[in-house]
């Protein structure tokens, strides 16, 4: 399920660090995390597939055989902005599905 | 002892849990030589649960104590009533057929466990005077306990943060949190704090949810908020370890079911919904 649309919408989602660009957490460093979502299909795109498109990632596997792949978003200072983009590839090795993350202004 | 053990017993939590394996050993070691030795039997010896440092079975009077807990704090969900809630801790642990006694030097009484593993406690002057423990018939570390506080009628996928603030306070004060998480330092504070330690901003209190999770989010209002990943799993996503160290974490195999929450963080009201997105929909 993609989330980017509704929740950068939300109040607390607004950018607030004028000056600070996002850096992409991909192994094509212009595609953005929407890019991204387009570019995984679930159901489609397998591990290997996955890697080839958006590079290596923080792999998180589960005794179950699902698996979640973690791209995160940076600052150009080369911090973390927060912002995450997130696979989840089913037992069958296959992406189930995606969901973006944003970064939120502190309140 | 291999290095991981020499590791975890550098720190306060790891001095502990070795203390307990030292005993364990050295009461293994005693028993093994009586039984050899031809000696005449002794009478049989019943092993107090507070000479174990991580005993399977409970104190119940720190569970009732988190029973009066409840009742002081119960403004922080009002419409709810305390339960208890057995979980698996081990890959083999049966969580079929589960029998929970309380037991004392002369009295002892069984507890009704339903079929989802919660069961309610009852307050017996007997079983407090006589410090007795709350004991279930499986094996040492095979289990893991929490206290389940739902306020009824919520949307479907969704907790209330307050039945969860609640839930932390009590379970702390009723000593129900036995391992250590992959966090050592947290816990240290949490054993220091007790009930205090759930008002900090980002105690590492792990809630488990019904189900494997994806995502989880914050709903107050307008206002929404999507947990970041290292909130969820135990913190696996910035640990590449993290698989060494379940053993030590009562999440070892509900990993994927865990999540923190901020509690301390006044900014979101106790009627702010946590909202559950599964891995398996």
């Amino acid at each position: 399920m993609v989330m980017a649309g509704l929740l950068m919408g939300g109040c607390t989602s607004l950018p607030g660090l004028s000056g600070l660009q996002q850096k992409a957490p991909f192994r094509n460093d212009q595609m953005s995390m929407q890019d991204a979502t387009g570019a995984i299909v679930p159901g489609s795109t397998d591990r290997p597939g996955a890697r080839a498109v958006l590079g290596h990632a923080t792999e998180i596997v589960f005794d179950s055989g699902y698996e979640v792949w973690l791209y995160r978003g940076r600052t150009s200072a080369m911090q973390r902005d927060g912002s995450e983009f997130l696979v989840l590839f089913d037992p069958s090795g296959f992406v189930k599905k995606t969901r973006i993350r944003p970064w939120y202004v502190k309140q | 002892m291999s290095a991981k053990p020499l590791f975890f017993c550098r720190n306060f939590v790891g001095r502990l849990l070795c203390r307990t394996l030292a005993l364990f050993l050295t009461g293994s070691c005693t028993l093994a030589f009586g039984q050899s030795s031809g000696m005449a039997s002794l009478p049989s010896v019943t092993v107090s649960a507070q000479s174990n440092l991580d005993p399977v079975e409970k104190s119940y009077r720190k569970m009732v104590r988190g029973m009066e807990l409840f009742e002081r704090e119960h403004r922080l969900a009002p419409g709810a009533s305390l339960q208890f809630k057995l979980l698996p801790r081990l890959p083999d642990t049966n969580m079929q057929e589960i029998y929970v006694e309380v037991v004392g030097k002369t009295v002892d009484f069984p507890v009704a466990i339903s079929a989802d593993k919660t069961f309610s406690m009852q307050r017996n002057p007997k079983a407090l005077e006589e410090d007795a423990q709350v004991v279930p018939n499986r094996k040492a570390q095979s289990m893991t306990w929490r206290t389940d506080i739902r306020t009824p009628g919520l949307p479907l996928n969704t907790r209330r943060l307050g039945d969860l603030r609640l839930e932390c306070k009590v379970g702390m004060e009723a000593g129900l949190i036995s391992n250590s998480s992959t966090v050592i330092g947290q816990l240290v504070q949490a054993l220091i704090d007790g009930p205090s330690y759930c008002d900090r901003p980002a105690p590492q209190y792990l809630f488990f949810a019904d189900r494997p999770l994806f995502r989880v989010a914050m709903i107050s209002q307008d206002r929404k908020e999507v947990l970041a990943i290292d909130k969820l799993y135990a913190g696996a996503s910035d640990d590449p370890g993290f698989k060494k160290e379940l053993p030590y974490c009562d999440c070892e195999v509900l990993l994927d079911r865990t999540y923190v929450l901020p509690l301390g963080d006044r900014s979101w009201p106790d009627d702010t919904l946590i909202e559950f997105e599964y891995m398996d929909e």
